[in-house]
């Protein structure tokens, strides 16, 4: 795919043939989805040969409505939330307790049964008491009958066996919510059968036992870690300083981390295969459907100077994302009329289809991981054109010059770091490369100091820092604390990365402000109507001339593809406080933002109405270049929407024209002042 | 936790203010007059349920007027056979319906020249 922006006033959709796939005929079956987390034992625990047990297990729903929702399944046994009451049920007959559970409260279920006496009985004590409510209920029935499960029953908690279809568990009434520390024992003070432990192994799909029979199971769909347990008082914020704390797992009925679908068609591109962008396109009975691929350039095997790095972290980040029907102030955001393509319709309707790190989840907590195993229908050419299809206006742009590059994507850069980067002269980053684990982070800027050269040619980069994991490849995990602009807060105590045990959040509030990167960070947002750059007169110093040479005017980019000028969506700025190196140079400077400009929460610190670019100078982008003390530079736009101006007017522009400027002279491998 | 609250937004208007509609009607990206922003800001923030929101029918090309459902997974509501063949109009056309539902009175001035 060389651009794939469908707007018949944009710079116009091009795709080139792979000329070393031919086309196929398919026969496709449609296949489910498995949606809902749970956790596994199997095999399970055998049957107590007193045939009696207890089981205790602690519970925090966040959703106890009228659904169904297990907490335990195990053979006939269920225990479970309906019409907002704790019940244990064995076949057909069930004890309900009698008072509404209540959302976000830790409870302790106590579950005993006797097969010999034929009574089962149930208790839920609240184990943070709040007022109003009573702290212990209870129930109890008279087993008619107790099914013995089957050997190879197995255990489930969080959810219940529906179906199994050629050897592949499906699942019903997921709970939701956290559960800690079930424990099962022979009678009420028997032998120990099992007690699992939900605080160890959090970066993994591993659940522990900690008994004797090392009944240990795994986790399905991806649900949280590291969340706070029934005992978390506040002394600590993250699992790794006190794991006991974090003994509870957050279960949600549409997290959803892997179709897990058969394998319909294998694409093998050729060791040839040029690094890019791809699309699958897929037709049926008159439908079109693209899957977006991308074929990576092989780290340590550079066959071009310049390595474009496709955000692709971002890409999955906002992957299916639902805030045009979730989010309150989506349209507020965007100050426009929400309107809704056909695959935003069918997203809405198939929530099993996973979400974006830009959702909630049905229970309104916020989703902290997010899949590329998937259908990703915003992630394609489409109506949907943040990230993903502006940047192909960059390499529609490269296209058009001629200019040779590889293409390798985020986690290529994740997992191979500076031996990726340090085969190009040249490293050009995308439209919106936000999201950033420490690996990456910490190679692009060795390659800088090293004496890369490095073209940021967007906005709003390197903002949150995201974990990536062996366990589950092509997922990454990003907390959003209480800082940035988001779309939900994290919940307090959670914000530590499951996967590496990192703090989550902004880099900024680590210590690494993207202006210690690449010169500029994140100021605001602008979506109403783009602006341009004035250039400074630092910028006419000789030592810069490179950059506008041909350019016979002080504004640049009051052009567009978006909103009309270069400067928007989302900007950045200069601020040495913030850590834009000593010998960094403002370029330019947008002018007049106007109300349009809303600062980002972590530029103001108290309340102020002043928060506009027609009152806030804090509200602008920032054009900014520094040489490193290694012999690199970077240069750095600032601004989303300089990348949806390379091609206005064809091409021919004072911004594609800087651009190329800047491209040139980084690739002639002359020393930079 | 900080969730969603339907009834945060609060802010009520002077439906008589017909200049603040013609306003809106010369210039619907602004920028705005602050008496203006605050309505807009108002009508943006209506809740979820019931809110209007456009499906597009072709690309580029009709939009259908419609009300999202407010519920996770269920399709927004169409409005009649309401649809439109620009997405200016259609801002205009749902500024004049929000007006209306906020203040009871029907914005008279004249439909844009597009």
């Amino acid at each position: 795919m060389i651009c794939g922006d469908m707007d018949p006033n944009g710079p116009g959709q091009s795709y080139e043939p792979a000329e070393w796939h031919e086309p196929v005929e398919l026969e496709v079956r449609h296949q489910r989805i498995d949606a809902g987390s749970y956790a596994i034992v199997d095999p399970a625990p055998k049957w107590p040969e007193n045939s009696a047990f207890n089981l205790t297990i602690n519970f925090f729903p966040t959703r106890p409505g009228n659904s169904e929702q297990t907490l335990v399944a195990w053979g006939d046994l269920r225990l479970q939330i309906k019409d907002g009451l704790l019940r244990l049920c064995v076949g057909e007959i069930c004890a309900i307790c009698e008072d509404i559970i209540l959302p976000r409260c830790w409870y302790q279920a106590t579950v005993s049964i006797d097969a010999a006496s034929k009574v089962m009985g149930l208790t839920a004590a609240m184990l943070n008491p709040t007022g109003g409510v009573r702290t212990e209920q209870s129930a109890q029935e008279r087993l008619s009958n107790w099914c013995v499960p089957r050997p190879q029953t197995a255990l489930l908690f969080a959810a219940e066996p529906e179906t199994v279809e050629n050897g592949r568990l499906f699942t019903r009434n997921t709970f939701n919510g956290k559960l800690e520390a079930p424990v099962l024992s022979d009678g009420p003070d028997g032998e120990l059968i099992a007690a699992w432990d939900f605080s160890s192994g959090i970066p993994t799909d591993r659940i522990t036992d900690r008994g004797p029979r090392e009944l240990h199971g795994t986790l399905v769909n991806l649900p949280m870690r590291g969340a706070t347990g029934s005992n978390w008082n506040g002394s600590v914020a993250s699992w790794r300083q006190h794991p006991g704390q974090y003994g509870a797992i957050h279960f949600h009925d549409d997290d959803m981390v892997d179709c897990c679908w058969n394998t319909s068609l294998e694409i093998q591109p050729p060791e040839n295969a040029r690094s890019g962008y791809y699309i699958a396109r897929l037709t049926a009975n008159g439908v079109q459907s693209d899957v977006a691929f991308f074929v990576s350039a092989k780290a340590g095997e550079p066959r071009a100077r310049l390595l474009f790095l496709a955000p692709t972290a971002t890409y999955l980040s906002y992957a299916n994302t639902h805030i045009k029907f979730d989010s309150h102030n989506t349209e507020n955001l965007f100050e426009a009329v929400t309107q809704l393509s056909e695959d935003e319709l069918y997203l809405n309707l198939h929530r099993e289809l996973g979400l974006s790190h830009y959702d909630t989840h049905s229970d309104d907590s916020g989703v902290v991981y997010s899949s590329s195993r998937r259908p990703m229908l915003n992630t394609r050419p489409g109506l949907y054109t943040f990230n993903y299809l502006n940047d192909t206006h960059i390499i529609k742009w490269l296209e058009s010059r001629n200019t040779s590059y590889d293409v390798a994507t985020d986690e290529d850069l994740h997992r191979h770091g500076t031996e990726l980067l340090q085969a190009y002269d040249v490293v050009m980053t995308g439209s919106h490369p936000e999201y950033y684990s420490t690996e990456m982070w910490d190679a692009l800027n060795d390659y800088q100091n090293e004496g890369g050269r490095h073209i940021y040619l967007g906005g709003n980069g390197f903002y949150w820092r995201i974990a990536y994991s062996d366990t589950y490849p092509g997922v990454i995990e990003n907390r959003r604390g209480v800082s940035g602009v988001r779309t939900w807060e994290g919940e307090p105590g959670e914000h530590h990365l499951a996967f590496s045990g990192e703090p989550g959040g902004l880099w900024r509030t680590h210590g690494r402000a993207p202006q210690a990167l690449v010169g500029n960070g994140f100021s605001s947002t602008l979506f109403v109507k783009s602006t341009w750059f004035r250039r400074s007169e630092a910028s006419f110093d000789p030592r810069y001339a490179f950059m506008f040479r041909g350019i016979n005017t002080n504004v640049i980019g009051d052009f567009g593809f978006r909103g009309g000028g270069c400067v928007g969506l989302e900007i950045d700025r200069w601020d040495k406080d913030l850590g834009s190196p000593p010998n960094s140079v403002v370029l330019a400077t947008s002018e007049q933002v106007g109300q349009g400009g809303l600062l980002t929460g972590e530029e103001f610190i108290t309340t102020t109405r002043a928060l506009d670019g027609v009152q806030n100078g804090r509200v602008r982008a920032d054009m900014v270049y520094f040489t490193t003390a290694g012999g690199g530079a970077v240069w750095s736009t600032g601004s989303i929407a300089w990348a949806t101006s390379l091609l206005w007017n064809g091409g021919d522009n004072n911004v594609a024209k800087v651009t190329g400027n800047v491209l040139d002279r980084f690739l002639d491998p002359q020393p930079l002042d | 936790m900080l969730l969603y609250d339907p009834t945060a937004s609060v802010f009520t208007f002077d439906g008589t203010r017909m200049d603040l509609a013609e306003e809106f009607r010369d210039n619907p990206r602004g920028p705005f007059s602050a008496d203006l922003q605050r309505i807009l800001d108002r009508m943006r923030t209506t809740p979820l349920k019931g809110r209007y929101v456009l499906l597009v029918i072709e690309p580029f090309r009709v939009w259908q007027l419609a009300r999202l459902s407010g519920e996770r997974g269920e399709a927004p509501i169409p409005v009649d056979s309401v649809r439109y063949t620009s997405a200016a109009i259609a801002e205009w056309d749902i500024f004049k319906r929000r007006w209306k539902d906020l203040t009871g009175v029907t914005v008279t001035v004249a439909d844009p020249v597009l």
